[in-house]
């Protein structure tokens, strides 16, 4: 990563490597997902209230990294591959790790958006962006490799640059991309290329795919080597301590027990304080309306 | 703490007493003048949770008493968990100090201090619980207060307390007093024991959710943390990016050379 990269990643949230892919490399990894295209699973429209978003289902394709060999190869290689390698150890510090996923994306046309998530507020520490003394540190990047072209206003990856430093939280409008007031953006890709993105740090989604080629994005999520975002098994308390360590002890107690975990369902539970000084489980009701005051905020 | 509940856990650690080593004469003082002395004596692990019945039960209370629960959610959010401990620290007229480590420079985002929109995040806490009385200036834990938001290294005089100009404090405290301190994000250590009495401090190391301190290390390799179908065949330079999150876990990292060759970084280097 060079310093005219970083200087544009600091700014804006992202960036795009442009050719990491050769030609064959990129006709190898296509041949391999026409090949398990059966293994597809469409979700649900990922657009929620958003008329802009509108569409059908985005289809996924799981488990490229557990296929049998040789056909994972061209997936693994794109794990630690040293156009990945090189920025990462900038953009979030030498021992970074893959979180979750690859999350692989095989959108066709008319398939839905994805409202915008994710911005500098509310502060989120596990994937929030910071800088000191010359050296920037993200808790979480995505990396996006593409084996098809993005081409302009045609869907796929938007985002909305420098929203990582932002101090308001994200407009209704904004989110939906019914009222944009211009500030979403998508960055033009092509097959071989690789965006790079401060996911949840940054407001990001997606445009509808209005492409007669499908979308072809694999998303391997990375995060700092102390950083969390997914929800892992590991974390119960049963699994992640020595079973004698937690035998007996109440459900408080065991609330503080879990190992780490982003927690964006609420699974785990959290602790409060009542006002005759117990301490008890937070009812789930109480964290709702705790999430919805600040989304209204 | 009431001094019930002081006397039980002093009553815990006095029944055993056997579990308690201690370390190298001024390994933790580390080329420090100020702060050498003997050996210090400590209980590590998670050992004071899980003795015998009834003994465990007052160190089980302290993890999530209110005062502790009431104060976390503020300082490291709700949903805080506890990341490794609580380990006994204890101290003989003559033990050692710690010399000082921790600043908010170089910045360690899984314990840095960050503040926006008026609420405080804090990556690592740890409680400390006094069953001894602690005298300011007699010993015990020491700390630069403004610290975590420091942008430069601390100098070494700082560090070894031989020079500090006087940005190094030690807080008195009285038995059953709690002590919440930025571990990692703040400069502190500890101040050689000069009291008749014994030190006896029992630290909890708390994290926010999503943060990793020195926890989780028996299930981080690649081959526990995720499943076998996974990582199975994978070469060194892809495995090292599959090891669960953890700070001193044994991860290995990973570095480029002018070829575009990646390789696993020798450590030594």
């Amino acid at each position: 990563m060079d310093a005219r990269e970083r200087y544009f990643w600091d700014l804006n949230g992202y960036v795009v490597a442009k050719g990491v892919m050769t030609a064959d490399e990129i006709a190898e990894a296509n041949e391999i997902v026409e090949k398990y295209s059966h293994t597809i699973r469409v979700g649900g429209s990922t657009a929620r209230d958003s008329k802009t978003f509108a569409g059908t289902g985005r289809p996924m394709l799981p488990g490229v990294l557990e296929y049998p060999q040789p056909d994972c190869l061209p997936f693994r290689k794109m794990l630690a591959h040293a156009a990945v390698v090189s920025r990462l150890k900038v953009m979030c510090g030498p021992g970074f790790r893959l979180d979750h996923g690859p999350m692989f994306i095989v959108s066709v046309k008319g398939t839905a958006g994805h409202t915008m998530h994710g911005n500098g507020e509310p502060h989120r520490p596990h994937v929030a962006y910071t800088h000191q003394n010359g050296m920037p540190y993200t808790g979480g990047v995505t990396v996006a490799w593409q084996l098809h072209d993005c081409k302009p206003a045609m869907g796929g990856f938007a985002c909305v640059p420098a929203s990582h430093k932002a101090n308001f939280r994200m407009p209704r409008g904004v989110r939906t991309g019914d009222n944009d007031m211009g500030v979403i953006m998508q960055p033009v890709v092509e097959a071989g290329d690789i965006v790079f993105f401060m996911d949840s740090a940054q407001s990001h989604g997606a445009w509808p795919w209005k492409l007669d080629t499908g979308r072809r994005s694999i998303l391997f999520k990375y995060a700092s080597r102390t950083s969390v975002r997914s929800s892992h098994g590991l974390a119960e308390p049963r699994t992640y301590w020595d079973e004698h360590l937690i035998d007996g002890m109440t459900d408080e107690q065991l609330a503080v027990m879990y190992g780490p975990y982003s927690n964006h369902r609420g699974e785990v539970p959290s602790l409060d304080v009542s006002e005759d000084g117990e301490v008890g489980i937070e009812h789930k009701d109480d964290v709702n309306g705790r999430r919805e005051k600040r989304r209204v905020a | 703490m009431t001094q019930k509940e002081v006397d039980a856990a002093n009553n815990a650690i006095d029944t055993h007493t056997d579990r308690i080593k201690s370390g190298e004469a001024n390994r933790l003082s580390r080329g420090s003048k100020s702060l050498q002395g003997l050996g210090r004596p400590s209980m590590g692990g998670t050992q004071l949770m899980n003795i015998e019945k009834p003994h465990c039960d007052i160190f089980r209370r302290m993890l999530v008493h209110p005062a502790i629960v009431r104060r976390l959610r503020v300082m490291c959010g709700p949903g805080f968990r506890l990341d490794h401990g609580p380990q006994f620290i204890g101290g003989v007229k003559g033990t050692s100090g710690h010399r000082l480590h921790g600043s908010g420079a170089p910045h360690k985002p899984n314990v840095g201090y960050h503040h926006q929109s008026g609420d405080p995040y804090v990556g690592g806490v740890t409680v400390s619980w006094q069953l001894t009385e602690v005298i300011e200036g007699r010993g015990g834990f020491a700390c630069v207060p403004g610290s975590h938001k420091s942008d430069f290294n601390p100098p070494e005089g700082v560090t070894t307390c031989d020079d500090h100009r006087g940005a190094v404090i030690q807080p008195g405290a009285q038995p059953g007093d709690v002590v919440f301190f930025m571990d990692g994000a703040q400069t502190h250590g500890t101040f050689p024991w000069l009291n008749d009495h014994e030190r006896r401090s029992i630290l909890y190391k708390f994290a926010s959710r999503t943060a990793v301190r020195g926890g989780g290390r028996t299930v981080a390799s690649p081959d526990i943390f995720w499943d076998d179908d996974v990582v199975d065949d994978m070469d060194d330079e892809q495995l090292a990016v599959m090891w669960g999150p953890g700070s001193g876990v044994g991860a290995p990292s990973l570095e480029v050379d002018d070829t575009g060759t990646v390789s696993i970084k020798n450590r030594s280097a």
